[in-house]
Parts: structure tokens; sequence; C-alpha cells
């Protein structure tokens, strides 16, 4: 069975971006969750909810606004230039679109083998090249690979290369950034599966964040529903899956599973998602919800567990409770 | 292939285009050479012999086809003014051009690279503002008013550099450096400012893409994704404008040969026209779509080098 | 980014070595001597052949490496040159030249009376080729009855013709002048870069101890911009310049200023054959209008003298001091003039002005200004100097024009402009006593007789009102304190050779 130490923590996490007229764009806010070791965190949610800017901050790609994100497994020392760089050994980031995110100008050899050289790791160019040779092999990538250039690479090759330069350093925790949606139908089951292999053999713990319930579902231990830059639903795969409380994540489902069953219907989201620079008072979700009432309205609820390891933060459940 | 059959055919319809407007020109354009070479104190007689020695009394058809005729033998003619081979006249004063050109893109790399990447860097209203008024002064201060400002403070005052004539780069190089520092400085002032808007905008924008998120999650510090991942490729848009560079660099030398006293291709071109000599401003345009071709071709070749995945083809 | 800010910092480390040893190199050097004198041409040459060039500014630079069988002294009056001395028959037909002995040319070969022969032969069209000049075409024999004497016999006496002896000797056979100019000067050519500079250097075989050059190098450099001239002065870089009398305010306390009439005539021309310019009356109420005061102080700042006569005061005994003054403004008789001719509200009119001329731009606003007065709506069009040429001095297409003509010693060559046959009679003034006296005073051979001949077609020219002749502008010119001996002549002569530095 999985060990249940904790490996990542977040507390309080804020991120705001400047927006237009100095108004603040809250992409993620107060936001608090813990990851386990060698688990797969599924983050769900619509796009522009936050959860790519989560994911970011997760590695500390970005600088949180307030909060902290806090590692287990080593110590960890801001401003300092060497243990930021093991940080960085040890967090990884694959992101959504192959295409954008190697560079286009170099050749697959010198990608992969780029953080090796950063890292001080192998005695030579031998030995690195070795190494480059196993984790392409992982990925399932030959070494006539090492002399190509990007754009000879279709997107599941691409994508498998982002996996070869992410897992090359050896690293204990790697946020997958909706990595195979912007693969074709038929790739994304073999990257997943990739994925997966990948996370056994190596011991690894993944962030998945998606959009798509479906995926992250079938991949993750646990799932964390997200909605305008905070957590609404928080549970085991299991929980989530088969008893979903918040009429968000009811939504989502409903969207995923079967689009053109009628009964379903009503339940379907409809209306913009919100602008996160003005979001609404009371429940965030309000505005878009089925079965808002008054106190939506006017009071933003707290995350409650509602049953072990089951968080939700809706007015309904705690009306049912209370 | 048919890129470059393309390319050719279109050069030969623009020379020959070119060479029939400008012949068509001096036919209207009053003033005769002759008397514009002599002035007002000539003996009738020197006039008629200059005018003899120029042939401008023959039919206009017949001297275009003599001249086309000769052109394409490679002599373009002997000069009105200067009484000497005008390809031999235009080789000489290449020679200054070509280096104040080279010096002022030298120059516009120096300045304007280090400034563009650090404002992009550092991507504040508290640097952006300062500069943009600065580049804005750069831009729209026209180069000879700079050049007259840079003489009266480096060479009358601070007597830095000379502000006249010309030393070839193979006579003393040092002096021939001096000699064309504050001409390309003044030119490179305006082109500067353009690099460095263009440089800031395209580095931000590249910044953008994930693979440079991808380069610092793999651990490189800021100033390593910028030189190893970004600069090159923020460079491909800049290319284009350097282009318009080149052209505006020779455009702006007509001017600035002249407060300097530099004996350029700009100054020629003001003294053939004002002198009416005919086969040395024929001489002159040839040359100029010429450099405007090659120029143009160059772009295209920097393109494909810099990023392989263009094809001339 | 290492790479760069290395590049960067080797850039500035150039540029540092570059000014600093700049400022060893520039520097003046007051202890020193110099050996060089550097000045500026406002044109790039004509031609460097003197049977090809007319340009008054090649002229004034070339006067130092050529010279005639006569020269002229600052005075322009004539003085021996390369002929020792000249005795004129009593006829007036016959001009003997001695030659002077042990004179070189700059290529070393010995001047004789063959070269003399070689020169004249082409200029008057006898060799079998085409004359050079139309001038010498009064040159009935020239002959050379030994090495040192040269012999002239004309058609016709005429008074004006020692001056044409001025005309460079060359040597017999070179016809490389074009290229290699080679004359018997104080200096000789050393070289000529189009656009850049001509070098002349001292010629150290110089036959007249007297001339001999005290600066062993001069420089010339082709500069065209005003401004360039004035920076070049300020940063040491030209020793002296010509300049506007404007620059001129500005650079005094720091410069010697040298400032002389040169000679020439601003003349404010009247088409004389243009529907209302062809009434007298007309020119006479615009010279009346105009107060040319105005024009001296304002364009010349004050560096120049007023006219009435199309003769600068230069011209000495030739000039008609007794005109001065003939038009005072009078815008009282102006109008009255306009009426009588019919234009009792005046007219519109154009002042066509060569572009190139800023003098001649300010010029024509202060007059388009004055003649509002009487009701003349004047409009200014610039027009670029070879349209100028062709357009009113050629095709005499204007109605009025300003511009400056430079004066010969030669009073024929001057007041010849004016007569009814000249081919660039650009005034388009036609009276027949005036083209009786200038044909009448060519082979008058007594001076006195002459002389008031030459008086009377002035008077005859300002009376009619041929043109209005505002003033003769002074040339000016900036030289660095310690640079002496800049002296003037009333034609085209920059004399390198009576230049110094004080030590």
């Amino acid at each position: 069975m999985r060990q249940h130490d904790i490996l990542v923590e977040c507390s309080q996490l804020v991120k705001e971006y400047k927006g237009t007229r100095n108004k603040p764009v809250r992409a993620v806010h107060d936001l608090s969750f813990s990851i386990r070791q060698g688990e797969t965190f599924g983050l769900v949610g619509e796009s522009g909810c936050g959860k790519s800017t989560l994911g970011q901050l997760m590695v500390r790609l970005l600088e949180p606004t307030s909060g902290t994100v806090r590692y287990t497994n080593f110590q960890d020392g801001r401003g300092n230039r060497k243990q930021e760089k093991a940080m960085r050994k040890e967090n990884q980031i694959i992101f959504q679109d192959p295409y954008s995110s190697i560079n286009p100008r170099k050749r697959i050899g010198w990608l992969v083998e780029e953080p090796l050289i950063i890292h001080g790791i192998g005695k030579d160019a031998q030995e690195r090249k070795a190494m480059v040779c196993s984790i392409l092999k992982e990925v399932g990538l030959d070494d006539s690979y090492l002399d190509r250039w990007p754009r000879e690479l279709s997107g599941g090759q691409r994508q498998r290369v982002a996996i070869a330069i992410a897992l090359i350093l050896n690293p204990s925790f790697v946020v997958c950034d909706e990595v195979v949606s912007a693969l074709d139908v038929s790739v994304q089951a073999q990257v997943l599966n990739l994925l997966q292999e990948l996370q056994e053999k190596f011991g690894l713990t993944y962030l998945f964040i998606s959009h798509n319930l479906q995926v992250v579902s079938y991949l993750s231990d646990r799932i964390g529903v997200m909605y305008l830059g905070g957590l609404v639903e928080m549970g085991d795969t299991e929980q989530i899956y088969h008893h979903c409380l918040h009429p968000y994540t009811k939504a989502l489902f409903s969207a995923s599973v079967d689009a053109f069953d009628s009964v379903k219907e009503d339940l379907l989201l409809s209306g913009d998602i919100p602008s996160p620079s003005r979001s609404p008072s009371g429940c965030p979700f309000h505005t878009r919800c089925i079965s808002c009432m008054k106190r939506c309205i006017e009071e933003n609820p707290s995350m409650v567990e509602v049953s072990p390891g089951h968080f939700c933060a809706c007015h309904l459940i705690q009306g049912m409770n209370t | 292939m048919g890129y470059y059959v393309r390319k050719i055919l279109g050069f030969i319809v623009t020379l020959f285009l070119v060479s029939v407007i400008t012949f068509l020109v001096f036919q209207i354009l009053p003033g005769d050479p002759a008397l514009v070479i002599l002035g007002v104190d000539a003996d009738p007689v020197q006039i008629e012999a200059l005018q003899r020695t120029m042939h401008v009394d023959e039919p206009v058809v017949e001297r275009y086809v003599s001249w086309v005729g000769s052109a394409l033998h490679g002599n373009l003619g002997i000069s009105f003014r200067y009484q000497k081979p005008v390809s031999g006249i235009i080789a000489d004063c290449f020679s200054v051009t070509a280096l104040l050109a080279l010096f002022t893109l030298v120059l516009t790399i120096l300045i304007g690279l280090p400034i563009g990447i650090w404002l992009a860097k550092h991507d504040k209203a508290k640097y952006i503002v300062p500069f943009s008024l600065v580049s804005q002064l750069g831009v729209s201060i026209p180069s000879f008013c700079m050049g007259i400002l840079l003489i009266s403070i480096f060479t009358v005052k601070l007597r830095w550099f000379p502000s006249l004539g010309f030393t070839p780069w193979s006579q003393n190089p040092l002096a021939c450096i001096k000699g064309l520092f504050l001409p390309s400085f003044s030119l490179s002032l305006g082109t500067s400012a353009v690099l460095i808007r263009y440089l800031r905008v395209s580095i931000i924008s590249e910044q953008k893409l994930d693979y440079v998120r991808t380069a610092r999650s793999k651990g490189l510090d800021e100033n390593t994704v910028l030189q190893r991942h970004v600069l090159r490729n923020s460079l491909i848009p800049v290319i284009t404008i350097f282009g318009m560079l080149v052209a505006d660099v020779l455009g702006g030398s007509i001017i600035i040969e002249n407060v300097f006293s530099l004996p350029g291709i700009g100054k020629l071109i003001a003294t053939s026209i004002a002198t009416r000599d005919l086969p040395l401003i024929q001489g002159l345009v040839m040359y100029l779509a010429c450099i405007v071709v090659v120029c143009n071709a160059s772009v295209d070749l920097l393109y494909s080098l810099i990023d392989p995945r263009i094809r001339l083809l | 980014m290492k790479k760069l800010s290395i590049v960067v910092c080797l850039f500035a480390l150039a540029i540092s070595s570059i000014t600093a040893t700049g400022v060893k190199e520039v520097k003046p050097n007051e202890a020193m001597v110099p050996s060089v004198v550097r000045t500026n041409i406002g044109s790039e040459p004509d031609s460097l052949d003197p049977w090809k060039s007319a340009a008054t500014d090649t002229e004034a630079i070339f006067h130092n490496v050529f010279e005639g069988l006569m020269l002229y002294d600052t005075n322009g009056k004539m003085i021996p040159g390369l002929a020792e001395s000249v005795v004129i028959a009593p006829d007036g037909l016959t001009y003997t030249f001695k030659l002077r002995k042990n004179v070189l040319f700059h290529n070393g070969k010995p001047f004789d009376s063959a070269d003399v022969v070689y020169t004249y032969n082409n200029l008057t069209g006898m060799s079998g080729e085409k004359a050079v000049s139309s001038k010498f075409s009064l040159i009935k024999n020239i002959n050379a009855p030994d090495a040192y004497t040269f012999v002239i016999t004309l058609v016709e006496p005429s008074a004006g013709f020692l001056s044409l002896t001025s005309i460079p000797i060359v040597p017999e056979g070179y016809t490389n002048q074009a290229e290699h100019p080679v004359g018997t000067g104080p200096y000789r050519f050393v070289e000529y870069t189009p656009g850049q500079r001509i070098v002349l250097e001292r010629n150290e075989a110089y036959y007249d101890a007297n001339r001999m050059p005290k600066i062993k190098r001069a420089e010339i450099y082709i500069m065209t911009d005003e401004a360039a001239i004035v920076s070049g002065l300020q940063s040491g870089q030209l020793d002296f310049a010509s300049i506007t009398a404007e620059d001129a305010k500005q650079l005094s306390s720091d410069y010697t200023i040298y400032n002389a009439p040169q000679n020439m005539v601003q003349i404010f021309a009247l088409n004389n054959e243009d529907p209302i310019f062809s009434d007298v009356r007309v020119r006479q109420a615009v010279n009346y209008a105009l107060n040319k005061q105005d024009v001296i102080d304002g364009v010349f700042g004050g560096y120049a003298t007023k006219l009435d006569s199309n003769f600068s005061p230069v011209m000495g005994m030739y000039y008609n001091d007794t005109l001065s003054g003939y038009y005072e403004q009078n815008l009282a008789k102006a109008k009255q003039l306009l009426l009588e001719a019919g234009y009792p509200n005046g007219f519109k009119m154009t002042i066509t002005v060569p572009s190139n001329y800023q003098a001649h731009i300010d010029t024509a606003q202060i007059f388009a200004q004055q003649l509002a007065a009487i009701g003349i709506k004047a409009t200014i069009q610039p027009i670029e100097w070879a349209t100028w040429l062709d357009q009113v001095y050629t095709k005499a297409q204007y109605q009025s024009t300003i511009i400056g003509l430079t004066g010969k010693l030669d009073p024929d060559s001057v007041l010849g402009r004016y007569t009814t046959t000249y081919p660039m009679n650009f005034f388009k003034f036609s009276n027949a006593r005036y083209d009786a006296l200038i044909t009448k005073a060519k082979v008058e051979t007594n001076d006195a007789a002459r002389i008031s001949m030459y008086k009377e077609c002035q008077k005859i020219l300002t009376e009619n009102a041929a043109a209005v002749y505002v003033c003769d502008p002074n040339l000016t010119v900036a030289a660095r304190k310690d640079l002496k001996g800049y002296v003037f002549y009333p034609v085209g002569f920059m004399d390198l050779s009576t230049l110094y530095f004080e030590e």
C-alpha cells in the first residue's frame, strides 16, 4: 500500500496578477492542500480556473503572492542558489503543448542532455549521452532521435521528449499540466500509460492537472476540484467519482459523461465562468449554480470534511449536516 | 530553383525600368550639365567643348541604346563631372559608405542589443517610460541635427574626433575608425532605438512561450535561459527590420556624409543630381538597385541560417 | 550574456583608446610652427585642366599652381610673370614678351618659348585643333624669334588684351593636365581626391625668392556645408576659410577676421523684355522702392559695399563714382513712376532665386517686403541651381532674379554681358548707343578715352535701370590667430604663398 507521508504541502496559497487599472487578478485564492508521497493527485477544473498557475506554484516556477509551498524531502532554502537548484532537480513539470514546450531550434539530444549539464551530472559527454539514451528508451524513443529536430517529431513523440527532459534528473515530484489534451485521442492513452509505468518504476509523485474529469479519475488516487482559484471539493477518486457532493463537480461529470443525455441536461453548466478579477461575493459558484440559495450570494462556504478524507465547500451540504 | 529564377528575373526587370525612368527624368529636368559644371563665367567655346565630350546633342533613344550596350559590357561610361569612369568613382565612394554603414550597424547592435535585452528583463514602467521618451527622441531627431550636435561637443569642445575628411582603412585603421565614429554614431541612434523596441517586444513575447518555462524548470537561471534559449529565437523577427535598417542607414548617409564631409555615395548622389551628371546617376541608380536586391536576399539567407525551418525554395 | 558584456567592454576600451590618442594628435601644437595650412573650397573643382576650367573657385586655388606671362598684383594691376617684361608697339598691335630664364615646370622640364607657342597655338586654335577659348580670336599671329622671346600680333588694337595673358602657360606636349596638372607656380599639385581634398606642396625650385611660399604644404578640403566649415575651424582642422558674415560674428573673438570687397556685384535683375519691366519707368520705380542698406545690414551683417553701378569700387579707375547714390529710396517718386507707367495699384511679380544661395533668398525676402510698400506683390520662387542656369541664365525665361556675378579685371568681360549680341545676355538689355560704346572701347588705345567710355556705359546701365545693382558683399575670411599674411585680390585668387604662421 502507498505511504501516507506528505511530500508537498501548500497552505493559504495566493497568487495575484496585475490586472488592468491596477485591479489584481486572483488566479489562486487561499488554497491549502497536500500531496502524499507516491500518489497521483488529480486537479480538475475548467480552463481559466487557475489550475495551471497552481501547478507552476507547486514547482516554484512562480512565486506565490502569499502563503507557502513546502517540500518535506529536502531542506528548503529560498534565495540560496544551491538549494534552489536542488529543488529544481527534485521537482519537474511537463506542459500541455509539446509544440511550444520544447525549444524548436535545438536538437532532441541536446534538449534532453541540458539538465544534466546544468546540474553537473555525469562525468563526461559520453556518460551523459548514455543517460540520455537510456531515458529516451524509457519513454519509448530510440537513439536515432538524438540528432533530430523537434519539427520532425509528432505531438506524441514530442510529449515523450518532454517527459524524458523532466525525468532525466530523477525527480521525486512531477507536475503534469494537461499533458495529453493537445494530443490525438489515440495517442492520449499511450502517454497516460507511459506516465503510469514510469511512476511505478521511479516511484514518482504526480500532480496531474486536467480539465477532463474522466482522464483524471482514470489516473488519480485523489482528486481536487478547482473553481475560480479555490478548491470546492477534494477527496479520494472513489469518493469523488461515485459520491460527489458539490453542484460544480456534478456539473463537470454530467458534461463529460454524456452531454446528450436529456435527463441530466439541467445539470449542464450554463453561463460563462466569472472573471477572476471580479469574483462574485458569497460562494464563487453561485452565479451558475442551479441550487443557488440566498445564503450562497451572501456568504462564502468553507471547506468541511463530509466524510473522512472527503472535503466539500457548499452551503447545501452544510445545511444537511447541521 | 524557382525562387532564384524569380528573384533574378525580377531583378533584371527592375534594373531595366529604373534605368529607363532615370533616363527619361533627365530629359525632362532642365539644366545643361556643361553649364552647371563650368558656371556663369565660362567661355562659350569651353561649354561647347565640354558638351561634345558628353554627347548630349545625340537623340535620346540612340544614347540610351548605346548606354545599355556598354553597360552590358560592364562599362557604365564616363562621368560628366569628374571626367573619369563611373564604375571607378562609385567603387571609391562605395568603400566609404560601406564602411560607414558597417560601423553604423555594428554600433546599432552594440547599443541596441544590450539595452533591448536589459529592458526586456526589466519589464517595468519605471524603466520603459523613460526609455520610450528617449527613443522617441532618437527616432525623431534627424541624424544630421544629431551630427551637428555631436560635432559641437566631441569635435569643437573636446577635440576627440575629427569632423571632416576620411582616411581609408588600409592607410590607417585607427584614423579610419575615428573619422567614421561620429557619423556612424549619429546614424546609429535612430536605428538602435528601432532595434531596441523590436528586440524588447520580441524577447518578451518569446519569454511567454512554454519552452522557456521548461528551460527554467530544468534549473537554469534567468540569464542563461535568455542567452541559451530565448535570444536566438527572438532575433528572427528582428532580422526583418535589419533589412529596413540598412535602407535607413543608406538614406541617412546622404545627409550625414555632407555634414561630415565624407566622400561617400550619399555625397556623390547629391553632387551628381545637382550637376546633371547623367552617366554617374545612371550608375548610382543601378548600384542602389543592386544594393536593395542584395540586402533583401541576405535577409532571406539570414532567416534560413537562424531558423533552419525556413527554406529558400 | 557574458560574451555580450565582454564585447561591450572591449568596445568601450577601443573608444577610450581612440579618444585618448585623439587628444594627443589633434591638440594644437603651440610650440611648433605647422608646416601645413588647411582650408576649404566651396565646390568640387570643375576641371584640373586650366583650359577646361572656368569656375572661379577652381581658379582661385590653381592660380597657385599655374602662371601666365603676366600676373595680377593685389590692386588688379598687371605685373610681369613668366615674362620678365613686355613691350607694346606704338600701333598697339604687336606685343613682345621677354621670357624669364631658369624657370622649371613642376615636372622638371625647363620653361622656354616653345611652351608659350604651344599654349597660344592651342588657345587660338592655330594648332589645327579647335580653339580652347574664344577670347583669343583677335590674335592674328604668334611667333618665337628665340628661346626667350615671344611675339603676339593682334588683328586690331585691344586695350584689354594684356589682362588675357594671365592665362596659364603649360608645358609643351603635356596632355595629362586633367589628371595631374603641371605648371610653374609657387605650389605644385600633389593629389586630388574627388569629394575630399586637393593637396599642394611648395615648389622648391620656384624662381622668385620673394614669392617663395613659407608653408610647405596646403590641403584644401572640398566642403559645401557652412556648418561643417565653421566646426572645421573651431575644431582646429581648418586653419582658415571663407565664411558667411553671420558666422564671422560668432568667430570674431577667437579668430582673425579678414574682410574685403571681392569684386562681385549682387544684381536684382529685371527681365527687360518682360511686358511689365520693358517700361524703363517701372524698372526705375523698383530701383527707387528699394533700400539696399537693409540688405547689407540684414543679409551681409554690414560687410558689403553699396552699389549703384555694375562695377564694384574695386575696379578702381574704371569705376564710375558719380553714380553713387543715384537711386536712394524714394517711395513717392517710385509711386509716381508707377502711376506714369500705368500701374497706379502696382502689380504682381515673381522673383526667381537659385536655392543654393541663401544670401540671395534672404535678399529676395527683404526686397519683396519693400516692394509691397508701392503695391508690388512679389512672390519668391526658389529653384535649383542647374534649373536656374537653364531657365534664367541661358533661356531668359524669368521675370526677375537675384544673382551675384563675379567681377573680372577686364571691364569688357563684365559690361559685355549687356550687349545685344551677347549670347547669355539674360538681362535682355538692348541699347544701340551702349553696344557702340562697348565696341569702340575695345579697340581704343588711349587709356583715358577708354576709361571714360566704360564710365559712360555704367551710366547708361544705371540711368536705364537695366537692373538693380545691390552691393558687393565682402569676402569674409576667418583665420586662426597665428596665421598671418592673408591678402585679397580683386579677382578670384587665394594666394597661399603669402601665408605664414607666426612663431
